[in-house]
């Protein structure tokens, strides 16, 4: 490629102005009270593993040379099985996993939760039973009951919790299975590349296998025992679940991704229906006399409503692969197919990602930014943008209208260059009563699925990574995903992971 | 390493994230600088706006994480920041009126060349989309590869390439075209 016309256009800043700017510079402080507080925290961090790692090397060791002092010592405070219980279930081939002194998955003892990569002290046999033994008295024990460390209990965990049922589980391979939506994959991905990146190193934790699948398909690969987790975008259906069996499944819920639309203040707030979204921005629409899908007609607003005036249809959001993107089309986008009655009557799945009316229309009446905002910090391109032009409606990420806005209830958002409006969809303002409700049209909820068919097998490992997972994960940028908001669905995370620790 | 003086300053060549900030400050001052010139399509307030990304980075570089991502990433996003709250403040896109206000250093000649250039370059771009202006001065400018482009925009990095053939292809054709006229 020819460009040499561009690389002459560089120039070197004057000597002198980056002379005196380096000077400048100097004399900025950083903020060193953060990054005093970050070492010491990782100082703390380093200690803990070194502790850690010699206390298990320790344990090695005593177990290699069966020094009955140290290892008196060490089954004081581990829980250690009998050695020759562990041979002997060893020679029987119980659990190919066990065997030797390494590190290896090992079962739950009921105090607590522990990493998945701590010595593996009981033979598979042992470990299981010792298991089935905890999650009968964590039953039995009732409400009392903490289970997993948890303050949750059992018997306190609701019933729709659980579905789905127990069958023939394919052999686990060790490692963990997981297929997502696109919206959860980046999320579970970057959490587990930094837990096997910071944890894998002093255990056997392998990464798991992360793969991308639309929600359906996910269901069908989890209630096959083929995979251990689903991240997916809705929450299972009636049928799903009685395919599965039951209990097959635990559900945790994750949170949400919604998104908003925005317009210039001079103009008021974007009222629209979902249906007026879907007819300005599909790139085709049934004829409502034939039904044949024929290309998007409508021009200006005042064609899908003679209420709107005469503005052209101009829109502004993200980039067409972002997750955001796929949010916009999932909800608002898909329910506004469904309105339209020619679509409605057909019997065809034609609404949704992929399908035949979800294609955006070109011809400039969707322009992509690429500055969409991310969780922490706002766009500024497009409220920038919406504040030139009083007919541009955009499309933005939950959290970057949230961020935006300077007083939610008014749904005011001020930004350097004007003040643009949040919008309703169908009537309803977005916000996160209207989330957590599931009102808002903008929104759907997420969730997590966790098979039970090698719970026996990996459960450490499961548990682990399910409990530690936050959502949205800290390092995503992604502004549609939002997390758990009402405490009534903190509480039933917590619950859902009480009854996969007890096992029940 | 971090040396710390007796007012507190991070004085160390290189700091806790093993990052050399004066080495990152020399070789990314020219960068910003032209990731200015090439966005704006003018010499007026780039030294300014420069100043300012660095100001910004340098308050808030306890906050830089390598292992987050790249320090030109991490830079750039303030850079892309800044000129868009200087936009904003401006109201001002297209400063081609502006490109022939040019702050004359080094020899007459060449600069008078070289801002001749850039006013060219601003008529030109000015037809583009924001978006190929972006790439236009994060990859001319920035000096910045498609995979970093990629990671600041967002776009994929395959995207980004035949944003940028395309648009290069179209700025060519024109600035050649020009230079042809009698």
């Amino acid at each position: 490629m020819n460009d040499d016309f561009l690389h002459r256009i560089r120039k070197e800043p004057r000597p002198e102005f980056l002379r005196s700017l380096k000077e400048r510079l100097d004399r900025i402080e950083g903020r060193k009270p953060v990054r005093i507080a970050r070492s010491r925290s990782m100082r703390t961090l380093f200690a803990g593993i070194l502790i850690g790692a010699s206390a298990l090397a320790l344990a090695s060791l005593a177990l290699k040379v069966d020094f009955a002092g140290v290892r008196a010592m060490l089954s004081r405070m581990i829980p250690m099985g009998d050695r020759r219980n562990d041979e002997a279930a060893r020679r029987d081939g119980e659990n190919p996993s066990d065997g030797s002194n390494e590190l290896v998955p090992s079962g739950r003892t009921g105090r607590g939760l522990r990493t998945p990569w701590t010595i593996a002290s009981r033979s598979g046999r042992e470990a299981q039973a010792g298991a089935a033994r905890g999650a009968k008295k964590a039953a039995g024990s009732g409400a009392d009951a903490p289970s997993g460390g948890q303050s949750t209990s059992v018997a306190s965990a609701p019933a729709s919790y659980v579905v789905g049922g127990s069958g023939n589980a394919k052999t686990p391979s060790g490692v963990l299975k997981i297929l997502a939506a696109p919206e959860i994959e980046p999320q579970i991905r970057s959490f587990a590349e930094r837990i096997v990146h910071n944890i894998g190193p002093f255990g056997t934790l392998k990464m798991p296998e992360i793969s991308v699948a639309g929600d359906d398909a996910a269901f069908r690969s989890i209630c096959g025992r083929d995979v251990d987790i689903v991240g997916v975008t809705r929450r299972i259906t009636a049928d799903e679940a009685q395919w599965c069996g039951r209990p097959a499944l635990v559900e945790i819920p994750l949170g949400y991704q919604a998104v908003v639309i925005l317009r210039n203040r001079l103009s008021g707030a974007p009222n629209l229906t979902s249906r007026d979204l879907f007819l300005a921005l599909s790139a085709t629409v049934p004829d409502s006399s034939s039904g044949r899908v024929l290309p998007n007609p409508y021009g200006a607003w005042s064609q899908i409503d003679p209420g709107f005036g005469y503005d052209a249809i101009q829109v502004i959001g993200p980039p067409l692969r972002s997750s955001v993107w796929r949010g916009f089309v999932a909800t608002i986008m898909t329910t506004g197919c469904r309105k339209i009655a020619a679509i409605a009557e057909t019997e065809s799945p034609i609404c949704g990602l992929g399908a035949t009316y979800m294609m955006v229309r070109e011809g400039g009446s969707y322009y992509e930014e690429v500055d969409y905002g991310s969780r922490s910090t706002p766009s500024t391109s497009i409220p920038v943008r919406l504040s030139g032009n009083p007919a541009v409606i955009g499309i933005v990420g939950y959290l970057t209208y949230e961020a935006l806005s300077k007083t939610a209830p008014e749904m005011q958002i001020e930004t350097m260059g004007g003040v643009v409006l949040g919008g309703t969809i169908d009537g309803i303002a977005p916000s996160r009563d209207a989330l957590a409700a599931g009102t808002y049209p903008g929104s759907r909820p997420l969730y997590m699925y966790v098979s039970r068919a090698h719970i026996q097998s990996m459960r450490d490992q499961l548990e682990y990574f399910v409990r530690t997972f936050s959502f949205p994960d800290s390092m995503s940028n992604d502004p549609s995903l939002v997390p758990l908001l009402r405490e009534v669905d903190k509480a039933a995370r917590s619950q859902a992971l009480g009854r996969l620790s007890s096992g029940n | 390493m971090i040396l710390v003086s007796q007012g507190g300053r991070l004085m160390g060549a290189e700091s806790a994230d093993g990052l050399n900030w004066d080495a990152a400050y020399s070789d990314h001052a020219p960068r910003v600088y032209n990731y200015f010139r090439f966005r704006l399509g003018t010499q007026s307030d780039v030294e300014d706006l420069t100043s300012r990304t660095f100001e910004k980075a340098w308050r808030s570089r306890a906050s830089y994480r390598s292992e987050r991502g790249m320090f030109s990433t991490w830079l750039f996003t303030i850079a892309r920041n800044v000129v868009v709250d200087y936009l904003t403040k401006q109201r001002v896109h297209l400063p081609i009126e502006a490109a022939a206000d040019v702050t004359t250093e080094g020899t007459p000649e060449g600069d008078a060349e070289r801002g001749s250039d850039l006013a060219r370059l601003a008529s030109l771009t000015s037809r583009l989309s924001e978006r190929e202006q972006e790439l236009i001065a994060l990859k001319y400018g920035a000096s910045l590869n498609n995979r970093q482009i990629a990671d600041l925009t967002g776009l994929g990095e395959s995207n980004v390439g035949t944003i940028l053939h395309r648009t290069v292809g179209a700025l060519r054709a024109q600035w050649y075209a020009v230079e042809a006229l009698p």
